[in-house]
């Protein structure tokens, strides 16, 4: 019911300002197509991080990287590999399982040997994990920048882009998958921890593992389930953004997407896994809505008119710690978060 | 329920704000945006040359700014510790910093003595800094092998320096200006080398230099900001600073690419240190009769949202000619939502790590918005590395792995060609003292690579002239289309 109700809000906020910017080519909406296509690839990345968060009460701030590691085994593959050539569907799938074996690997080595440490220890350990991967990454890949083409060509034989055009902003194909798939995994999600008996023992063992135990269910196969599950997000999160980020480098998806993914997850609701999927659009239109705004108005100061980008640096970072403050004060549990 | 989630969003609200706290807080650059420093060394508003006070006053600044030559004796100064060959004790009192430091007061000429710290009988030992990691990396393979290379081909060819080689210590300053100011001040302190020296990253080059001014040591670097590096006695350009090049890329804009007539903009990171190379671009475009319509500035924290709206406004206001001051990974976003947009202006700039030819090849690797664009470089695209000096590729296959090398070596191989020039003129006893002395009389410096320079005790921004790279798609290379250019 409530999600239903924070869903409706923002769809008329943003409805709303669609409606004003109407027929102005300069207005708003184009800013609010690049919001939620760009806040799609936040979300994405948001909830893996809940995923983690909801089974077992961790923020976990590796999660960027299995995106890249995924997406450097995408990148080698093919790329790279010349003697034979790779299908980038094979390549995708050879890189969401690096992911997951990965995940699985930082279960079994960083979290279940801590899994009854405070919180903060394991935080940490997740940092350190983080920072080793990307280690590793310099030193196989080399800190230079490196390419990754899309799925589907940003631009066909004619040198015309191939996107689909809304409101004078042509959404890359990518992008389009990335709406899609995000749209898809919330509600499957959604439903898998809501209804399936596998996804409630997972809710069950993240509040008390111990009770958990006594009433029969694995601890430690719901929380290989979880790392694994959260390494396949951000391993997706990972092929579907760096095409479109355009540069593949070592913590690349820490660097570029964790920060406003976990404003994103904190938006929406740690516990909620639509809430991510919200607070990413939420977090994606706030700030290009602030770019668009910081643009187009103006302050006389003294004799000079100045933008509002140039009178407050990084408007668009302002713009959404404003937000999250807002939110966090009116709900500290976030738009969509409840207990568990 | 509340009681139990407000901690967690305290503790979230308070890493959140300690972000934003820390986002565009940049050691060693203490001036607020929208302000520049005038020859008096006050800080003055960018647009309306209003003076505001002395940097102390208006920011809290630091006042390290010209340091002195020898006058750090508890660091380097007063022993020699790298050999005998000076007998190695500093003038002390006789130094030529004071407040106004920079090239502004001429020095006197050393008398006697002075710090010979880094020089043995057999070496020198000199320090470099170089972004391995951060924002604009460069390939550590790549400089390794390229920050000696020269000094080992000269040793081969059996030259030296009255006796003596060259020994290079390279450290990573993370793209990060607090980092560069730790690693330089271990190569001083630890590694107790003579010289630094850093080839890319405007704030890391602004706070080494600072630094090295503040113990005494002479820095040869890439002509960046002008901004405090002006009050900077020790410091060296050995290329056009931004500011310099902003005028004379208004010129090659009007004369060579019909700017005149066109819609034009800019685009630059939000960090005092391009104010000054923005406000030489705009001076320059309104000298040429030119409009400059769009001027953006944005977060250097600014990632794929941003890069996707600046991109929407230029295509939207038909921006045809953008002038692009930003790191080289950001702009890569911004070509890859160019391309995205079919969106083709003619992308101009300056800078040094632009040029590489990673950005060409990644730029090129997600459409065509990056062909044609033409730079502004220190140094020739790699690619025509032969025509300027055939002796780089000969020892790149000799005394390296990566065969006739690449760009990365290639601008290692100027930066230290230029430097072996300037012991060549100190004689067999070098000091630092005597080193600045001289370097900063040295005229009609060439090393056939980089512009020719030409200092003067008043002026140790010996460049003016550049080359012209454009980027092709057709092999994902820069190729240099003029050179030593100072004029359109």
């Amino acid at each position: 019911m409530r999600t239903g109700i924070v869903v409706g809000i923002t769809a008329a906020l943003l409805g709303l300002i669609l409606l004003l910017g109407a027929g102005d080519d300069a207005g708003p909406n184009a800013y609010v197509v690049i919001g939620v296509a760009t806040g799609a690839l936040y979300g994405l990345v948001a909830l893996g991080l809940v995923l983690v968060y909801k089974g077992s009460r961790v923020f976990n701030f590796a999660q960027g990287e299995f995106g890249t590691v995924a997406a450097f085994t995408v990148y080698v593959l093919i790329e790279q590999v010349t003697s034979i050539k790779v299908p980038y569907y094979v390549a995708v799938v050879a890189g969401l399982a690096v992911a997951v074996a990965l995940g699985l690997m930082m279960e079994r080595v960083v979290v279940r040997p801590l899994m009854n440490s405070p919180r903060v220890t394991l935080l940490v350990a997740t940092i350190a994990f983080a920072l080793f991967v990307v280690g590793m990454q310099i030193v196989l890949f080399l800190p230079e920048a490196k390419t990754l083409r899309p799925m589907v060509a940003t631009t066909g034989a004619d040198g015309n882009p191939t996107g689909m055009e809304i409101f004078n902003y042509i959404v890359p194909p990518q992008n389009l998958i990335v709406v899609a798939v995000l749209a898809v995994l919330a509600v499957v999600l959604g439903y898998f921890f809501s209804k399936t008996d596998l996804g409630l023992a997972i809710l069950a063992t993240s509040q008390d593992s111990f009770a958990t135990r006594v009433v029969g269910i694995g601890v430690e196969r719901t929380s290989r389930f979880i790392w694994g599950s959260a390494a396949f997000l951000g391993g997706l999160a990972g092929i579907l953004y760096i095409p479109i980020s355009g540069t593949l480098t070592p913590g690349a998806m820490t660097t570029g997407v964790l920060i406003p993914a976990f404003t994103a997850a904190v938006l929406g609701g740690m516990t909620s896994l639509p809430g991510a999927f919200l607070g990413g659009i939420v977090v994606g239109c706030v700030q290009s809505l602030a770019n668009w705004a910081g643009n187009s108005y103006s302050l006389t100061i003294g004799e000079a008119v100045k933008p509002l980008q140039s009178i407050i640096p990084g408007l668009p970072d302002v713009a959404i710690i404003l937000v999250l403050l807002l939110v966090l004060l009116a709900r500290p549990q976030g738009l969509l978060g409840s207990e568990a | 329920m509340r009681r139990s989630q407000r901690p967690l969003a305290i503790v979230l609200l308070g890493v959140f704000l300690l972000i934003a706290a820390a986002c565009g807080q940049k050691p060693g650059v203490a001036l607020p945006p929208g302000t520049v420093l005038n020859e008096q060394g006050q800080v003055v508003d960018a647009e309306t040359g209003e003076v505001l006070g002395t940097l102390e006053e208006v920011a809290g600044g630091t006042t390290d700014l010209a340091g002195g030559i020898g006058t750090d004796s508890s660091t380097t100064g007063g022993t020699t510790t790298g050999g005998t060959t000076t007998g190695g004790t500093t003038t002390g009192g006789t130094t030529t910093g004071g407040t106004e430091g920079g090239g502004s007061e001429p020095a006197p000429p050393p008398s006697g003595g002075g710090n010979s710290t880094g020089v043995s009988d057999k070496v020198i030992k000199i320090g470099i800094h170089a972004p391995l990691t951060g924002a604009a990396p460069v390939p550590s393979d790549s400089v390794q092998q390229g920050k000696d290379l020269y000094f080992k081909w000269m040793a081969d060819k059996g030259q030296s320096l009255f006796g003596r080689t060259v020994e290079v210590v390279l450290k990573n300053d993370q793209y990060n200006p607090s980092t560069a100011v730790a690693v330089c001040k271990e190569m001083v302190e630890k590694d107790e080398v003579f010289l630094l020296s850093g080839a890319a990253g405007t704030d890391q080059i602004q706070a080494c230099a600072r630094y090295a001014a503040s113990v005494g040591v002479p820095y040869v670097g890439a002509g960046v900001t002008e901004l405090v590096l002006n009050q900077l006695q020790n410091y060296f350009a050995t290329s056009m600073t931004y500011k310099a090049q902003g005028p004379l890329l208004a010129d090659m804009l009007v004369s060579d690419l019909g700017a005149k007539n066109e819609k034009n903009g800019m685009l630059t990171f939000d960090t005092p240190n391009f104010e000054d190379a923005r406000q030489g671009f705009l001076d320059g475009m309104e000298k040429q009769g030119a409009d400059v319509v769009y001027d953006r500035r944005v977060s250097k924290g600014a990632g794929v949202n941003e890069a996707r709206s600046v991109v929407q406004e230029m295509s939207q206001q038909g921006i045809e000619n953008v002038y692009v001051l930003t790191s080289p990974v950001w702009f890569l976003q911004v070509i890859v939502a160019a391309n995205d947009q079919g969106y083709r202006p003619q992308w101009t700039g300056v800078g040094i790590s632009m040029t590489f030819d990673t950005v060409a090849n990644v730029g090129c690797g997600s459409g065509a918005s990056l062909n044609n664009a033409k730079f502004f470089s220190p140094f020739p695209a790699w690619f025509d590395s032969n025509r300027y000096d055939p002796e780089f590729r000969e020892a790149s296959r000799k005394f390296s792995s990566k065969g006739d090398g690449d760009d990365f070596m290639w601008l290692s191989w100027s930066g230290t060609k230029t430097i072996w020039d300037m012991f060549k003129a100190l004689g067999p006893d070098p000091t630092r003292e005597k080193f600045i002395y001289e370097v900063e009389r040295m005229r009609n410096l060439k090393n056939d690579i980089g512009p020719v320079l030409n200092y003067a005790p008043g002026d140790h921004f010996g460049a003016d002239q550049v080359h012209v790279n454009e980027a092709r798609c057709s092999d994902r290379r820069w190729h240099t289309i003029k050179s030593f250019v100072s004029d359109f």
